[in-house]
């Protein structure tokens, strides 16, 4: 636990000092500018109306309220995704020996970057949400607040456990930029991030379902448009946690040998 | 004590990534090496890059498993008991490296200090007093990107000590480092197994550091062990040339004729001019220095300087490299 809160710490220091206000303004202009491309479609090209297939795969006609929880849930999914660069800027500083003589573990390196990001998240994501409601035509009335909680809960290990995996598949292929743009392009795609997943092909539909983010997403919308509370919501956060422990084992996996050969190269 | 027994390691070189990777012919890195480390003395580890040394420091630290062979400290297996030897070892590598650099000094120290388990009370003292050892302390609140190379390089002690480490291993630690910054860092090291019984491992490829620090050295090439002893040992093992200089004033008439009669036949001589005079220099199987200068005096030559100089352990170097 101590190396875990360490970590967290030090992910604060590091963070303090290097990205601050251009990181944080990043994140936010990304989602508020996505938002606004949204809102500009929806009123001009729809005419703020929205198809009658929409409202029976979504039940709701509510879009930008379904816009703006899709992109809280990608924004979620973003930071806490963030640190898979970690493992391979240790790699590249010269601290990865130094780090596993000291005893720490792949494990227990992401939980302690990743506490910290979820910490980051949340804060991001209140701004994110308070500088978006008053303008966008998105709502909050209906909302659950123990089904939105649940669902940003159950994400912590399911988002968890895909970090491992592309932590591990960043060090593999010891380029950040090629897996962090894929996969969050396709993550964000797969997600139906901004629009409803039935829309997709079938085999798409269900390779979406393997990502942790699909489900979020859709715990969230449930809290939000539907109000559907904690218990409602059980059985998508079990599924959650479900796919984290498979995505942390296959992570753990990878990881490791990844590890274990970036500690040889230099050998 | 660190003791190696068949230690073997290769490599296969990789081309690719993910699943297109190809793996090249294995590359035998360390290939059967015995090695002793005893407590409170300094172990050196020569040989040309390539030979091992590194792959051999990464496996004895628990950060490579050997393809075969043993390895333990202090009884614990390097493999089988890693996560114990842990706590026992550490490694500093020349350079700059890791290190945090948007951290500051202390906060590099805490950090490290905490994932060994220090907190509180204890881990600030051992901080202080790391940063005192290697003469941080005035710059202990700065980020290290501000630091120079030789401070970096001091912090990087100060981080491998941390943890109090029975054996650590230093691969080059004092590469690219000022005179007397390389000089504190070897009174650090001596103070370390002399006092404090830390057994050291050093590579390095300055000699005079090797000759200076190391109780016992063992040459590597190829992976093997090759030669071993004390830096004496090794280089009166060494069939290499013995080289005399002497300087004398002016360009005496006919004193190279008469060394080359009454010194043993295969002496080879050569002349240089000197701003002072001439300086003589010869190469032969034995220390010649006496005779020669008994022959340059009896010709009425005034010696200036007359000097033997012994074989060094950077000979050795030559003649491995000479054979590889």
């Amino acid at each position: 636990m101590r190396a875990i809160l360490a970590t967290w710490r030090r992910e604060s220091w590091i963070h303090a000092r290097s990205y601050r206000l251009s990181f944080f303004g990043a994140a936010l202009l990304s989602a508020l500018f996505t938002l606004l491309a949204g809102r500009v479609l929806y009123r001009t090209v729809f005419g703020g109306q929205v198809t009658p297939a929409f409202i029976e795969m979504t039940g709701t006609r509510d879009y930008m309220t379904f816009l703006l929880v899709g992109l809280l849930a990608n924004s979620y999914a973003f930071r806490m995704l963030y640190c898979v660069r970690n493992v391979l800027e240790e790699h590249e500083m010269g601290t990865l020996p130094a780090l596993r003589l000291a005893g720490m573990t792949s494990a227990r390196f992401q939980l302690g970057c990743a506490g910290f990001a979820a910490c980051y998240a949340l804060v991001e994501l209140f701004i994110i949400a308070g500088a978006a409601l008053p303008w966008s035509g998105a709502s909050f009335g209906m909302a659950d607040a123990s089904g939105i909680a649940l669902a940003f809960v159950a994400g912590l290990p399911g988002l968890l456990g895909f970090s491992m995996l592309l932590s591990g598949l960043v060090l593999v292929v010891r380029n950040r930029l090629v897996v962090e743009s894929f996969a969050f392009t396709l993550m964000a795609l797969l997600a139906g991030v901004a629009f409803p997943v039935s829309y997709l092909p079938v085999p798409l539909q269900a390779l979406g379902h393997a990502l942790p983010l699909t489900w979020i997403v859709g715990m969230l919308r449930g809290a939000v448009l539907h109000g559907a509370d904690a218990r409602a919501l059980m059985p998508e956060a079990l599924a959650l946690l479900g796919i984290g422990i498979v995505h942390g084992a296959l992570g753990i996996f990878v990881l490791r040998r990844a590890v274990r050969d970036a500690l040889a190269v230099a050998a | 004590m660190i003791r190696a027994e068949g230690l073997c390691k290769s490599f296969r070189a990789r081309t690719g990534r993910l699943l297109w990777v190809r793996h090249g012919a294995p590359k035998v890195a360390v290939d059967g090496l015995d090695l002793d480390v005893p407590e409170g003395a300094v172990t050196g580890l020569l040989g040309l890059n390539g030979a091992g040394k590194s792959t051999t420091i990464k496996m004895l630290a628990t950060l490579l498993e050997p393809d075969s062979g043993r390895a333990s400290v202090d009884g614990l297996d390097v493999v089988r008991d890693a996560a114990r030897v842990r706590p026992l070892v550490n490694m500093i590598a020349g350079g700059e490296r890791s290190l945090y650099l948007r951290l500051t000094a202390r906060e590099n120290l805490w950090y490290f200090g905490q994932l060994y388990g220090l907190s509180g009370g204890a881990l600030d003292d051992r901080i202080d007093e790391l940063l005192e050892l290697v003469d941080l302390r005035a710059a202990a609140g700065d980020r290290v990107e501000t630091y120079s190379k030789g401070m970096r390089q001091r912090l990087q002690i100060a981080r491998g000590l941390v943890n109090r480490p029975r054996y650590l291993f230093l691969d080059e630690p004092t590469l690219g480092l000022d005179v007397p910054v390389a000089r504190r860092l070897r009174a650090v090291t001596r103070q370390l197994a002399r006092e404090q019984g830390c057994g050291i491992v050093l590579t390095s490829h300055d000699m005079a550091e090797v000759e200076e620090l190391c109780d016992h050295i063992s040459v590597i090439d190829r992976g093997r062990i090759v030669r071993e002893g004390t830096a004496a040992q090794l280089k009166a093992g060494l069939v290499v040339e013995r080289l005399t200089r002497i300087l004398v004033t002016g360009n005496p008439e006919g004193l190279i004729d008469a060394l080359r009669s009454s010194l043993p036949p295969g002496v080879r001589i050569e002349t240089a001019p000197d701003e002072r005079g001439t300086l003589i220099s010869l190469a032969a199987p034995d220390d010649v220095t006496g005779a020669a200068v008994a022959v340059v005096a009896a010709r009425g030559a005034h010696v200036l300087r007359a000097e033997s100089v012994e074989p060094s352990l950077a000979d050795l170097m030559l003649q491995l490299g000479g054979s590889s």
